[in-house]
């Protein structure tokens, strides 16, 4: 965990000192194993109120499993978590947080009303008071027009939308939402983002779990990056990057020996190789404007260089310089 | 507050309704499947308002006024219209024909009838039924036994004997009623039709029920592929209730299509609905033991597919045990034994009572209390199977 991370999670904590923010979500020591796989290993982090919490990883790292014992789907084998001091499952718990699963949880023979008015019902809505949270839902998520027409007309963007409004109607302090844009066209995920933003304005806690870096750039307060079940790191989006220390990508594009390649940079003070293929290496490199003659100089020696690309610090480059991975593998 | 019970149920129920081409159809096939059942082994009913008469063979071998008065009351007389009389010129020559033939009994007037009027000492007319328990058989006893008493109070109130032989003739035109001991005939000749009807109609009406309960059960599978479900369980909504939401969805709406379905039955096949309590005790037993076990076979399933394969051979399985298209009384009795101990073979057998012999629901207490250990055990076998299906 990184300092900063660390200091404001401590600060909630202190004794006897009041926290700046309530907290929404607490999560301690998260464990959920499956046979022999591990998919959940000890994971813990907070939420605050208005905050927007990204878990950012790649398919398979254990967010869903994270966001579905977070929604009481599943049970854990060891920890707990606290939803706005409710007990992690309980009634109480369930009536304050809002879900919206990546697949569509909706009846498409029904119309969005209809939808939104069984949910809510179960939420215990009812009567004007649930006639007046569904139209402003509806408004909310730019269905309105629509809302008397079956889901099953709808296009994808609009039954996401829909999918979320399921999950805020009864307007709820903790929101878990797991990859609510997956497969949507730029525009459709754009709407959903400003969404998002809204929500988060109007008093809701968000987890936001996705593995499209670019999303928790735009919206995420603070992000949790999580690989193999563990949370590896959690901040802001800039405390993350300045984690790298201002250090950049370059990736060379040509033909390389990677065994020599892996030698030669090894050399290099604060370059670190964090890939070497045939066709690509990809250095890590701290100051790499400076730098980018020498750079070349070394690889030219080591093979061909067709390409040279330098990135500006990215969320991206610190998953891959802690796990050797890309968020996309 | 609504209880989520019932909300989901009534969801459910709404989203049924509407799809109403399907519960049409659905409620059309055990009406169909009984009309198909009834014209094919059904008795015909005659639209005559008299049975049809009954074959006999009378041999008169006395050949005197008195056997010949009794030859002519059992063919022209009482028997005019129940019998249908084949005079026969000897024993010998009446015995193959009895034999081999249709007639449901011989009578036969011994040499020395008329003698024994004269000598008092009776009647000894010989009547040989096909067999005791035939129904012709017994109507020719019935109007011999009519014939051979209007003889014998003839004689009896003469002034002599004499006289009352010669008298006898006048027997031969009489019309007195005859009671026919045989299964009551209405002005349709239609009660053994109904009676089949009555027998048939319950088996392929629960078999009904099973097969509509799986397209019901559907909707919910559906549901559950379609993330809907884990959504569900998100809610601030106990897991029993969820469960006995989609049980009472299931339970009332196959209750109400067996209740459209009896009473389809009722003006379509002319089915006598009586001792309605005892039927409702059976029907409504019967939609919770479908329900709850399309609930369990939908969570013990890993895929909706696998949940309807499954559904499927359960309900032939069921409908072949428990007696469907056969009424379980027509199986054999180890077979029947079995059957009695199933869910629908107990419903069946009970409705097939209360519509036929219109017992009261103590009547068919056995039936019920089957049916209804029936539905307990499955309920609480679904409920458990789904708790563990909802949260691993």
């Amino acid at each position: 965990m990184i300092a900063v991370a660390e200091r404001r999670r401590t600060r909630d904590a202190v004794p006897g000192e009041p926290p700046v923010v309530p907290l929404a979500l607490h999560v301690q020591s998260l464990r959920k194993r499956f046979g022999e796989i591990e998919a959940v290993r000890n994971v813990s982090f907070c939420v605050r109120r208005t905050e927007i919490y990204g878990l950012l990883g790649p398919n398979g790292a254990g967010k869903s499993t994270t966001i579905n014992i977070l929604s009481g789907l599943m049970e854990p084998d060891e920890g707990a978590a606290q939803i706005a001091g409710h007990p992690l499952g309980s009634i109480e718990a369930r009536r304050v947080m809002g879900v919206v699963p990546q697949e569509l949880a909706l009846y498409p023979e029904l119309n969005a009303r209809e939808n939104l008015s069984f949910f809510g019902q179960l939420y215990g809505l009812s009567g004007g008071g649930l006639r007046t949270r569904i139209d402003r839902t509806l408004e909310l998520v730019n269905l309105e027009s629509r809302a008397r027409d079956a889901v099953a007309t709808y296009s994808g963007g609009m039954q996401r939308r829909l999918n979320i409004a399921a999950g805020i109607l009864h307007e709820p302090r903790l929101l878990l939402m797991d990859e609510p844009t997956v497969g949507l066209d730029p525009q459709s995920r754009r709407s959903i983002l400003d969404l998002v933003q809204n929500l988060a304005l109007t008093g809701t806690a968000i987890v936001y779990s996705t593995h499209y870096m670019d999303e928790v750039e735009q919206i995420c307060d603070r992000v949790g990056i999580i690989d193999r079940g563990a949370l590896l790191v959690e901040g802001t989006v800039d405390e993350l990057r300045q984690s790298l220390g201002g250090r950049e990508l370059v990736t060379l594009r040509g033909m390389f020996q990677p065994a020599m390649v892996q030698l030669a940079f090894d050399r290099m003070h604060d370059v670190a190789l964090v890939r070497a293929t045939d066709d690509e290496v990809l250095l890590n490199v701290a100051g790499a404007a400076s730098r980018l003659q020498a750079l070349l100089g070394t690889a030219s020696r080591l093979g061909e260089i067709r390409e040279v690309l330098v990135s500006r610090p990215t969320l991206e480059m610190l998953f891959l310089k802690l796990t050797g991975r890309e968020l996309r593998e | 507050m609504t209880s989520p019970i019932v909300i989901v149920a009534a969801h459910h129920l709404r989203r049924l309704v509407r799809r109403p081409a399907l519960v049409l159809f659905l409620t059309a096939v055990p009406l169909t499947l009984a009309f198909v059942e009834s014209a094919a082994f059904g008795p015909a009913a005659t639209p005559s308002s008299a049975p049809a008469p009954v074959p006999v063979l009378f041999v008169d071998e006395d050949q005197s006024g008195a056997s010949r008065a009794l030859e002519a009351c059992v063919t022209d007389g009482i028997g005019k219209d129940p019998l249908a009389v084949t005079g026969m010129e000897s024993r010998a020559a009446a015995e193959p024909v009895f034999r081999h033939g249709d007639n449901a009994a011989l009578i036969v007037a011994p040499v020395g009838f008329e003698r024994a009027f004269g000598d008092g000492t009776g009647v000894a007319v010989q009547f040989f039924p096909r067999s005791v328990d035939d129904g012709g058989a017994n109507v020719a006893s019935e109007v011999l036994e009519t014939c051979v008493a209007l003889a014998n109070g003839t004689v009896a109130t003469a002034p002599t004997r004499a006289e009352g032989i010669q008298k006898l003739a006048g027997i031969g035109g009489a019309t007195t009623k005859v009671a026919v001991d045989r299964p009551p005939m209405t002005s349709r000749d239609s009660n053994a039709a109904d009676a089949f009807v009555a027998s048939i109609f319950p088996g392929l009406a629960l078999f009904g029920i099973l097969f509509i309960s799986q397209a019901m059960a559907a909707l919910l599978l559906r549901d559950r592929s379609r993330a809907i479900h884990a959504r569900i369980f998100t809610l601030p909504v106990r897991p029993w209730e969820v469960f006995a939401g989609s049980l009472l969805y299931l339970a009332s709406g196959l209750t109400v299509l067996l209740i459209a379905i009896l009473l389809l039955g009722g003006a379509l096949l002319h089915l006598q609905l009586r001792s309605i309590p005892a039927l409702l005790l059976l029907g409504v037993g019967f939609s919770i033991c479908a329900a709850a076990l399309q609930l369990a076979i939908g969570a013990s399933a890993t895929s909706d597919r696998g949940a309807q394969s499954v559904g499927a051979i359960v309900v032939m399985l069921l409908s072949l045990v428990g007696g469907a298209f056969i009424p379980v009384d027509g199986y054999p009795p180890m077979w029947r034994g079995l059957a009695s101990l199933l869910p629908n073979g107990a419903a069946q057998a009970g409705m097939a009572r209360v519509l036929a012999v219109n017992p009261t629901a103590v009547g068919v207490g056995v039936e019920v209390a089957t049916v209804w250990i029936w539905a307990a055990a499955l309920s609480a076998a679904a409920f458990v199977m789904r708790r563990r299906g909802a949260t691993r």
